[in-house]
């Protein structure tokens, strides 16, 4: 298949082909018509979708003649691959385990030119290798890749598609960088989907409008002859014509123009090279004419500068101003303040978004951090040194860089020498510092902190450690130990917290500062740009409450979206009897247990859960053996529940039973920490939220909302991310399996290194069905999906390759079945922020919308169905809205219906009686992905999998 | 430096001549060398002139006694491309300087006169005077050692008598060069004009040539002009605030200012070890932890306040702090978690509660009392 094009042997080559074979975009190919005719279906769209594009036209061509591969890096994968064009008949896999078919084998007809895919450039450099070394291994079957889920064969099959997402970008040739950007902006329509229903709410934004006066902004490419490299000259070159030809207005970046007035087509100028007094002839050709909203990335460039002459200094992404910090000294920290900034081109036209940012920083340098741990634990600094340092990023002064601390090396000192990498002889760090950065060190006896730069970092001596002085490396960023500690996050948050008030004033004295500064205002008028006043005015729609439906009474919501009170009076839907449970305590802890299971018999009735007296199960010390010696033995089938009350919080006990309870033997759990049951005044209420939560875990129904369609399925999916061991993820997955969302499946998937995530929820969404239709002997018509935790970057990925691999799913139960499927994605960490307009005394003022909130239109992306809600409410702060993306929707609802139920679905997270920030199904997802990353690491019991066990 | 003259961006180095190898690279050392001398003067304000790239402010910085600095050069657009380098870095606000320091960088030459270095007292002029015309040669040390008339004075500029040092070497080390001269040439020029101001000049070099080539001296010499007199011979008579120079840049540096008293530093110390003391107890089930004074005195660094454990104790009393019966440790209460509703399976969910507010709304309009369908 690699016809000499890798004898260049990189991406390029790679690219190149991928070029000349037909593009396959999501929901437009047939049935494999085009691998067929092989006639190119030319679909270019901007850099970034091309880029996906080539990727799934990788990933489609290798699906059907192979079974999954699963990483895209190993060697194996690759000797897979190469093999994989060859026409060739797929031996038949054996079934491993009880997994179902995942695959459709399906073989290019003989004869056909084998498709060719792009690969990245460590791929393409492999498979040039195999070729050359070991051809006949590339003419073997595929090998079954190591982390390859159970398959079997199922016969070729018809592929078909679905609809094609609703917008996709018009064709434009794959060009680079910012060329290209507004090629595509051309005639793309501006997305509109907004709902009716509702009470109209007054409302603002964090969003100023930001007005264009300028017909256009003109871009042109920029040519040297002779050929200049440095940007610099070509920068100075340019600019000496600022005064006859270009104009005192440019903005460029070596090779690309932007200029707010037109020239004509060609202008040729003339310059001199100072340095040999050679003639550089400069080349000026119009390339386009861009609507001034689209240049988006002109602006933002501008807005940087802005911020520049504003004396604000970037910290990260965002724009901080050093110079009214607020000290917290009794944490050794300072806060920030600051803003964030984002000019876009939304449905609404161009808006730039501004809000209040906070940046809590260190002052505090490593050495004094081991100084304090050696004095309080003086035997076991080292560990404790490791924890605090090891992982964390340090700022060195002498030269403003930051580094990764990856080891601290104790036998090493100031005084140690190391080899100078300029005369090759030894040199000690204290002689190192004082040459080079004129730094004195002065404590002799300090460890060193190791980084080990990454391959891209090493430049060009290639270092493959770089010692750092403690005493000169200052910590950056809150470690988790510090976030877990609430009384400096209580500090923290007096600083960091703000009203809507407080914000928008903030807001307004920004603005202020940008128009009355001449510097900062003139950027803007250059461009012919000016800012509003104030923040954007919005009318927005405030959903009706929901009726919170009990077994017996129904509720309201109420205003604040919070019935805590009612769910636990009100008699639950389903209480699941507890007859059989344990609950294991230490001698210690046995007033408090017994205590505990009183007020569990006495509160449970209410709430229409029967409950029986537990096995009490008493140990003698706390060791963690002692629990779970104690919990084996004490187990057999019909115990339905084991509560365990810890005498202190500690993770690796409690993540000792989570194992034990969620794999080992499959059985609820719930741990309790005696202090939460020690205050007798409060004992009722928290028995109250253990009893419902128990209820949960053993697949009870607590409370319901309407749910107006009859056959859906609602499935949440969200992502754990290992970060500190970095590669291994865990994606949760929940679905729906009642009408009224009340009960849930779950299945979790682990993804090893270069896996991709999208199989493993292939395999999940198949299961899901299959027991949807065990539950409800039929299958779901209507399938939701609702993700969380994707980027603003993999929104296309989502759109088009993710929707489709999911609808493949659907051919396992047959031809005839299509359900609708929706894609929304969820995002919660987003800088948008909604206020009410509200009226009181004669005055307006802003305040948190209440739960039910939804912005539809003008701050919503001018290219996708989305929409803003608020569904929590908040006591102190400013309350964020959730943003929801709907990249595919082939349910049929009216975007009002589709809001709904995001509405709705927050109503149903059984760990809170009130509205949570996202979708229930997100939540469970976040949860149970949670618990397997971080606690248990291995899938959860299938047993369990029908109940909330992960509450 | 004659007005109209542009220079090359980029810094002159040594290193690509072909000779010998400097580590730290020459201009580093040369940098280091200038700054020391203006530490050993201790030195409040400086102007530097030629100071192009600007790179020469980042060892001034870090000369503890300087307040001020300008940097002035004929080359508006270097200036202006440089400038990033005279703003405070994000640790100089984290870690402040003790004194104050402002940065001027300036516009203008070095013959014309400006009252905002006016009493500068150091001049530092680095590998520039080979690039000055001679007219300019000539009329510099006038408005230099006359008008300004600091209390020393740096110069340096390329040895000649090292160019035999480099390989295939011919002409000079830069095309902008106007001149390089020998030791005994610069050393008759600065003695001609130290005698004429009131200066005494001494010598030395930067950047050892190779063992034997130690008669040739080092590749930059450097002249260090020491004012005779405790005030200027001749002031400057202008009394106006004299702006011949154009501000490319001003930026004030952060030092440290000191709001808070002894005690309040001392009682920030004291919250934060406990703080840290006790970090590990933060889930015990008890309420309050003992923490031995000795223990906590061991870890306050400003330890002038209190000396020894008996008057570390009599502070911590007056601070409000509860001390055990024996007098040995002080109690410190363990603040419960805001949230009452951890149930400990690690549900701490994301809101933050209190107590539940039920208040029902007896204006609840109940407008969904039909549920639509929507299959």
């Amino acid at each position: 298949m690699a016809s000499g094009g890798y004898g260049r042997g990189g991406r390029g080559a790679a690219l190149l082909q991928a070029l000349n074979t037909p593009v396959r975009k999501p929901g437009q190919e047939d049935n494999g018509v085009q691998v067929t005719n092989g006639k190119p279906v030319s679909t270019p769209v901007g850099r970034g979708a091309y880029l996906a594009n080539l990727l799934q036209a990788s990933k489609q061509t290798e699906a059907p003649s192979q079974p999954k591969v699963g990483g895209y890096g190993d060697a194996e994968a690759a000797i897979a691959m190469m093999g994989r064009g060859m026409p060739q008949p797929q031996p038949p896999i054996p079934s491993t385990g009880r997994g179902v078919l995942q695959q459709q084998p399906q073989q290019p007809p003989p004869g056909q030119p084998p498709p060719a895919r792009a690969m990245g450039r460590g791929m393409a450099a492999l498979a040039f290798l195999k070729e050359g070394t070991s051809q006949p291994s590339a003419e073997q079957p595929p090998a079954p890749s190591p982390h390859r889920p159970h398959h079997t064969p199922s016969p070729p099959q018809e592929r078909m598609t679905p609809s094609p997402p609703e917008r996709r970008t018009p064709p434009t040739p794959p060009s680079g960088g910012m060329a290209t950007m507004s090629l595509e902006e051309k005639d793309r329509r501006v997305v509109h989907m907004s709902g009716t229903q509702g009470k109209p709410m007054p409302l603002s934004a964090n969003y100023i409008r930001v007005i264009c006066r300028n017909d256009a902004v003109y871009q042109y490419a920029v040519s040297f002859n002779p050929e200049i490299d440095s940007r610099n000259l070509r920068y100075k070159l340019v600019a000496e014509h600022k005064d006859d030809i270009i104009g005192q207005t440019m903005a460029f970046d070596g090779a690309i123009l932007y200029l707010p007035k037109r020239l004509d087509l060609e202008t040729v100028m003339r310059s001199t090279r100072i340095t040999d007094g050679a003639e550089i002839t400069i080349r000026v050709k119009l390339v386009k004419v861009l609507p001034p909203q689209s240049c988006v990335q002109l602006y933002n460039v501008i807005f940087r500068r802005i911020m520049n002459i504003l004396s604000m200094v970037p910290v990260g992404r965002h724009n901080y101003d050093p110079r009214h910090p607020a000290q917290i000294p009794q944490h050794r920290l300072e806060v920030w303040p600051g803003y964030i900034t984002a000019i876009n081109e939304h449905e609404g036209g161009l808006l730039l978004l501004a809000d209040v940012s906070h940046r809590v920083l260190r002052t505090e340098t490593v050495l004094d951090v081991i100084g304090r741990i050696i004095q309080a634990n003086r035997r076991g600094f080292q560990e404790d040194c490791i924890k605090a340092i090891v992982g964390v990023t340090v700022l060195t002064r002498y030269n403003n860089k930051t580094y990764r601390v990856d080891d601290i090396a104790w036998d090493k000192n100031p005084r140690s020498t190391f080899t100078a990498t300029s005369t090759g002889e030894p040199m000690t760090f204290v002689e190192y510092y004082k040459k080079n950065h004129n730094k004195q060190i002065e404590d002799f006896e300090q460890p060193l902190l190791i980084h080990r730069p990454k391959k891209r970092e090493q430049g060009a001596n290639r270092l493959e450690v770089i010692c750092l002085i403690p005493e000169f490396s200052y910590m950056t960023g809150l470690t988790d130990e510090i976030r877990s500690d609430f009384r400096v996050m209580k500090d923290i948050a007096s600083h960091t917290r703000v009203t809507p008030e407080q914000r928008v004033n903030s807001m307004r004295k920004f603005i202020d500062n940008v128009n009355t500064t001449d510097r900062a205002r003139q950027q803007l008028e250059q461009w012919g740009l000016e800012l509003q006043k104030d923040t954007i005015e919005l009318q927005g729609r405030l959903f009706p409450q929901e009726k919170i439906l009990y077994k017996e009474r129904s509720e309201p919501s109420g205003n604040q979206a919070d019935w805590g009170r009612s769910a636990t009076q009100e008699k639950c839907i389903l209480g699941v009897e507890l007859k059989v449970w344990m609950v294991v305590f230490t001698h210690r802890d046995q007033k408090r247990a017994s205590d505990y299971i009183d007020q569990t018999r006495r509160v449970a009735g209410p709430m229409g859960i029967n409950v029986q007296d537990p096995q009490r199960v008493q140990l003698n010390d706390d060791r963690t053996d002692t629990f779970l010696t104690a919990i084996r033995a004490n187990m057999n089938p019909r115990v339905q529940m084991v509560v365990v009350i810890f005498p202190t919080s500690r993770d690796d006990r409690y993540n000792a039973i989570k194992k034990l309870c969620c794999v080992e033997c499959p059985v609820p759990s719930q741990v309790i920490i005696s202090k939460t049951i020690g205050n007798p005044s409060k004992l009722r209420s928290v028995t109250q939220k253990i009893t419902l939560q128990i209820n949960c875990k053993l697949g009870g129904e607590l409370w319901a909302v309407e749910m107006p369609m009859k056959t859906a399925m609602i499935v949440g999916i969200d992502v754990y991310h290992d970060s500190p061991r970095g590669s291994r993820s865990v994606a949760g997955f929940v679905a729906s399996m009642s009408k009224s969302a009340t009960r849930w499946y779950s299945r979790t998937c682990i993804q090893g290194p270069g896996e991709e995530l999208i199989s493993g929820l292939k395999m999940c969404l198949i299961e899901a069905i299959k027991k949807y239709h065990s539950v409800n002997h039929g299958l779901p018509d209507r399938i939701f999906v609702f993700r969380d935790g994707v980027g603003d970057g993999q929104l296309p990925t989502v759109a088009g390759y993710e929707v489709e691999q999911l609808s493949d799913c659907f051919y396992h139960f047959g031809e005839a079945y299509q359900p609708r499927l929706s894609v929304i994605i969820v995002q919660k960490r987003i800088n948008t922020r909604i206020f009410a307009r509200v009226q009181s005394q004669g005055r307006t003022f802003l305040d948190n919308p209440p739960p039910g909130t939804v912005m539809d239109h003008t701050i919503t992306r001018r290219d996708w169905y989305d929409f803003f809600l608020v569904s929590q409410h908040v006591r102190q702060g400013t309350v964020s809205p959730t943003h929801y993306v709907v990249v595919h929707d082939g349910s049929g609802l009216k975007p009002d219906q589709m809001q709904r139920l995001a509405y709705k679905l927050t109503h149903m997270y059984y760990n809170w009686p009130g509205t949570v920030r996202v979708p229930a199904p997100c939540q469970y997802a976040h949860k149970l992905a949670y618990l397997v990353g971080q606690n248990i690491r291995k899938d959860a019991a299938i047993e369990l999998s029908d109940r909330l066990f992960y509450l | 430096m004659a007005e109209g003259v542009k220079r090359e961006i980029t810094l002159e180095n040594e290193g690509t001549l072909g000779g010998p190898k400097f580590d730290p690279p020459l201009y580093k050392q040369r940098y280091k060398k200038v700054a020391d001398v203006l530490k050993g003067y201790a030195v409040k304000t400086v102007v530097d002139y030629g100071c192009a790239e600007c790179k020469v402010l980042n060892y001034f910085k870090n000369v503890p006694s300087i307040e001020y600095i300008a940097g002035v050069d004929i080359n508006r657009s270097v200036l202006e491309s440089s400038r990033f380098l005279a703003k405070p870095l994000i640790t100089d606000y984290l870690h402040r300087r003790a004194r104050p320091l402002d940065i001027h960088l300036l516009c203008g030459s070095v013959t014309e006169f400006d009252s905002r270095v006016a009493r500068v007292d150091a001049v530092t002029m680095i590998e520039i005077i080979e690039h000055l015309e001679e007219p300019t040669l000539q009329d510099f040390p006038v408005s230099v050692f006359q008008r300004i008339g600091p209390k020393i004075a740096v110069i340096t500029t390329p040895n000649s008598e090292f160019n035999v040092l480099f390989h295939d070497f011919s002409g000079k080390r830069h095309w902008d060069h106007k001149f390089e001269w020998s030791r005994a040439e610069f050393q008759e020029w600065c003695n001609r004009v130290g005698e004429q101001y009131g200066y005494t000049v001494s010598y030395s070099g930067v950047g050892e040539g190779p063992k034997g080539s130690e008669h040739l001296g080092c590749c930059s010499q450097m002249a260090v002009f020491e004012r005779q007199s405790e005030t200027p011979v001749v002031n400057f008579t202008e009394t106006e605030e004299v702006h011949r120079y154009a501000l490319v840049g001003e930026y004030t540096h952060p030092h440290k200012e000191n709001n808070y008293t002894r005690e309040e530093q001392l009682l920030f110390e004291v919250q934060y070890a406990l703080g840290f003391l006790t970090k590990g107890n933060l889930s015990d089930p008890e309420d309050t932890i003992d923490i031995p004074l000795a223990k906590l005195h061991r870890f306050i660094k400003l330890k002038d306040t209190c000396q020894d454990v008996e008057s570390f104790r009599a502070f911590l009393i007056q601070a409000g702090y509860v001390i055990s019966n024996d007098g040995l440790s002080v109690i410190v209460e363990m603040p419960t978690s805001d949230s009452d509703d951890d149930l400990s399976d690690n549900t701490q969910e994301e809101e933050p509660s209190s107590t539940v507010v039920a208040k029902k709304d007896a204006g609840t309009v109940w407008s969904m009392t039909c549920e639509e369908c929507w299959d």
